[in-house]
């Protein structure tokens, strides 16, 4: 069974952005039984829902309503794949739902026909629902002769494919 | 190039009030507080140009955005360079506003 914790009890470290999903607040809601709560925050108005799974730890889901990618973020502990694969489970994700993942995220995988589509469908996904980033990207990835910011980018894991 | 504005941008901010978005303007600073679940103090904004329409402002930096974070948003941890920490729960970063569709406040 799964636990509600209100927004206003966010536990500390549950800051780690780690999938973008197509899905609305309702679809998680009806998928988890997770009920979002409408408020503010530094970028504006926002939906927030947080659940503890049995004998583990929470996540977190969050939708910005004037966010460019339209979508929710599910938030987790820093490197915790576990209730990642959890809630990836509990939603039955598929590719379609998936815009973007973290570097380093990898979804459950029941077969390996699965996990091909969950790849393919990320990056396919991301490629269009990125496009707004477009204009900004190229001028960041073309700017100075030094090349910093290309080669930070990819040592920070950001995946420039996904981007471009 | 990021443009004669800054290397970094642009990016756009919705959520501010009339009076705050005119002081980011006007002093070129960019503050922000830590986000929920998280003790690090963080400027945020939004990925690309302000939409046609809204309300809101647009802006570049020098600074470089913090790497892992969801597309469609950008995020300045304090500690990474160029972030400029004021105190515990507050830090800054600089910015070139280019467009500001906040009504200016009555002096």
């Amino acid at each position: 069974m799964n636990a509600q914790i209100p927004v206003s009890d966010w536990p500390f470290g549950l800051s780690e952005d780690a999938l973008l999903l197509r899905l609305s607040p309702e679809d998680i809601s009806a998928r988890t039984s997770a009920v979002f709560e409408a408020g503010s925050d530094d970028l504006g108005e926002v939906e927030s829902a947080i659940i503890r799974r049995e004998h583990g730890r929470e996540i977190a889901f969050q939708r910005h309503k004037h966010a460019p990618v339209p979508g929710t973020v599910v938030i987790r502990y820093a490197g915790d794949d576990s209730s990642l694969k959890w809630i990836a489970k509990q939603l039955g994700l598929t590719s379609h739902d998936v815009i973007w993942s973290a570097p380093g995220v990898h979804l459950p995988t029941s077969s390996a026909k699965t996990k091909t589509t969950v790849i393919a469908g990320i990056a396919a996904a991301a490629a269009s629902a990125l496009a707004l980033a477009t204009t900004s990207q190229k001028r960041r990835a073309n700017r100075g002769p030094d090349g910093r910011f290309a080669s930070t980018q990819r040592s920070k894991g950001r995946p420039r494919k996904q981007r471009a | 190039l990021g443009g004669k504005h800054g290397k970094f941008g642009p990016y756009h901010h919705r959520a501010k009030t009339d009076e705050d978005a005119w002081s980011i303007q006007q002093t070129g600073e960019l503050r922000g507080t830590p986000r929920r679940g998280s003790g690090i103090p963080q400027p945020q904004a939004f990925d690309g140009p302000l939409p046609e329409g809204a309300i809101g402002f647009e802006f570049y930096t020098d600074v470089e955005p913090h790497g892992a974070t969801a597309p469609g948003y950008v995020r300045w941890m304090d500690g990474d360079p160029g972030v400029v920490s004021i105190d515990p729960f507050n830090a800054m970063i600089r910015v070139k506003v280019v467009k500001n569709t906040h009504r200016k406040p009555a002096k």
